[in-house]
């Protein structure tokens, strides 16, 4: 039966710390937040991404890396949750 | 940001004046500003020195990964420092550990050579590795990733991580070096031919350079990879496992760690205040077309001497010295009988009867051969050599089987002013490098 919890930005920053080696606090994140201030690049997020889908049964689109902020990416990633119950 | 490349560049333009004068008078001089060490006797140039100078052993069990049903149990490991406690996890994650120790290894010489005052993003330093089994554990794991669960789980970073230009990438990238960069693999030759690829990026007027190699050989595959030579020793006793130049000689032990030097103009480092420990005065690389398929092939290791004294003399010749000048010799000391005697032929041939009577150790005997950080470790000991005038013993040196003045037990106290390191890589290659002392610099 598939995950159909949404990702927190709790669980991604989880994710992005042990898939990138990147750390960040939730709490620094807002909406305007981006990638490239965290030092995210699109490689890092090309690791990410199969961790997500594995864990949520999904298929992100393609491109989906080259996403600019952390809302906006988590807000597709959540679309595609949605839709695929 | 922008006002920051200004800067950086009004200060190059000023710097690389006096190196680019002198580089195309001819009159260039390559120095060793910096050093920066990883072994299994120490982290670091001075703990390594004064464990090198006490014949201290580090050969231990392989403890990377369980090793009991490999014919090789052996090997010098990096223990003194994790990398994990220096190196940021954003790069921890997308590198092998041959990377760790080459940015531990950069970061203690930068340091060293104070890099910083040239101002972070310099077009003025380049970088220069040498690679062997290259990115080999994490190559590994992502292969078992992929046959055993799918391609979905292969990691982005595979293809930088593995790659023999990762180390000087990521040093270039850490160090913000926009200067010349390259890589070379010359098997354990590489350390020295990376020294020498260096000066030539100085000589055409790159005024510094981080050079060196390192290694981290000890994963299932890379150790599958160096049994196939067929030299590696399968003793189990750490004590007598890696005897080079020995009656006893079993074959060699390998090894983790390397060396990073910061190599400068001569010019550009007085103008800067930065005191020059040695200087880089020749190097020759040669090649042998056929390696002996094994130990046994007296013949064949017996032809592979031609090519090593080629190398000894041409380092010389490019050093302007006489085989009289040369006061001690930093070994390539394989510790298989025929590839021992092999080097003890080359240096008579090269050097003549005084052959034996110079000093020749090989520190490597205390902890393995780390493939392209092997000879970067030699070049540092020579370097170190060379300020103290004390040619280090070769640990757990017995039953000397050849006719040459093994330095063992303690250290040779001898005034040095040209050192002679040499060094074989599997496949043929045969390097010398002369390292000297540099008058009031």
């Amino acid at each position: 039966m598939p995950e159909t919890a949404t990702v927190s930005l709790a669980e991604f920053t989880e994710i992005l710390s042990s898939s990138a080696g990147v750390l960040i606090a939730p709490d620094l994140v807002d909406e305007a937040t981006t990638f490239e201030e965290l030092g995210v690049d699109s490689l890092a997020l090309l690791g990410v991404i199969p961790v997500l889908e594995r864990a949520r049964q999904i298929l992100l689109p393609a491109d989906a890396e080259n996403i600019a902020t952390v809302s906006d990416f988590l807000d597709l990633v959540n679309d595609t949750v949605r839709k695929a119950v | 940001m922008t006002s920051d490349a200004v800067m950086t560049s009004t200060v190059s333009a000023s710097t690389v004046s006096a190196s680019t004068v002198s580089a195309n008078t001819g009159t260039s001089r390559t120095v060793v500003t910096g050093l920066g060490v990883v072994a299994p006797t120490g982290v670091g140039a001075g703990g390594y020195w004064r464990a090198t100078l006490d014949g201290e052993r580090a050969i231990g069990r392989i403890s990377r990964f369980d090793a009991t049903r490999y014919p090789v149990r052996l090997a010098g490991e990096v223990r003194a420092a994790d990398p994990a406690d220096r190196i940021s996890p954003r790069v921890l994650v997308q590198t092998d550990r041959w990377t760790h120790l080459a940015l531990l290894a950069a970061g203690e010489a930068a340091a060293a050579a104070d890099l910083d005052a040239l101002g972070k993003g310099s077009f003025d330093i380049g970088v220069t590795t040498a690679a062997g089994a290259g990115g080999c554990a994490f190559g590994q794991r992502e292969i078992e990733a992929l046959w055993s669960r799918g391609p979905g789980h292969v990691g982005p970073y595979q293809s930088i991580a593995w790659f023999y230009a990762a180390s000087t990438g990521q040093i270039s990238i850490g160090g913000g070096f926009r200067g010349p960069c390259a890589v070379l693999s010359s098997e354990a030759a590489g350390g020295l031919d990376a020294v020498a690829l260096s000066r030539r990026a100085i000589r055409r007027g790159n005024p510094v350079q981080l050079c060196g190699g390192t290694e981290a050989p000890v994963s299932p595959y890379a150790l599958v990879s160096q049994i196939q030579s067929g030299l590696l020793s399968e003793s189990d006793d750490a004590a007598s496992a890696y005897l080079p130049f020995s009656g006893s000689a079993s074959g060699y032990v390998p090894a983790e760690g390397g060396a990073v030097l910061v190599l400068e103009e001569l010019a550009h480092a007085r103008e800067r205040g930065v005191p020059a420990l040695a200087e880089i005065t020749g190097h020759t690389a040669a090649f042998t077309p056929q390696q002996p398929p094994h130990r046994e092939d007296a013949d064949g290791w017996a032809r592979t001497s031609d090519a090593l004294a080629f190398a000894i003399s041409g380092a010389l010749a490019d050093a302007g010295i006489a085989p009289s000048e040369v006061d001690a010799v930093f070994a390539d000391g394989m510790g298989v009988l025929n590839a021992d005697r092999a080097e003890v032929a080359a240096l008579r041939a090269a050097l003549g009867a005084r052959a034996r009577d110079i000093p020749v150790t090989v520190p490597k005997a205390g902890i393995g051969r780390a493939c392209s950080g092997a000879a970067a470790l030699d070049v540092a000991a020579a370097v170190l050599a060379l300020r103290d005038g004390r040619v280090p013993p070769t640990p757990g040196a017995v039953d000397l089987a050849h006719d040459i003045d093994l330095v063992t037990g303690a250290p040779r106290r001898k005034p040095l002013r040209h050192v002679l390191c040499l060094a074989r890589g599997f496949g043929g290659y045969a390097s010398a490098l002369v390292v000297s002392g540099v008058e009031g610099a």
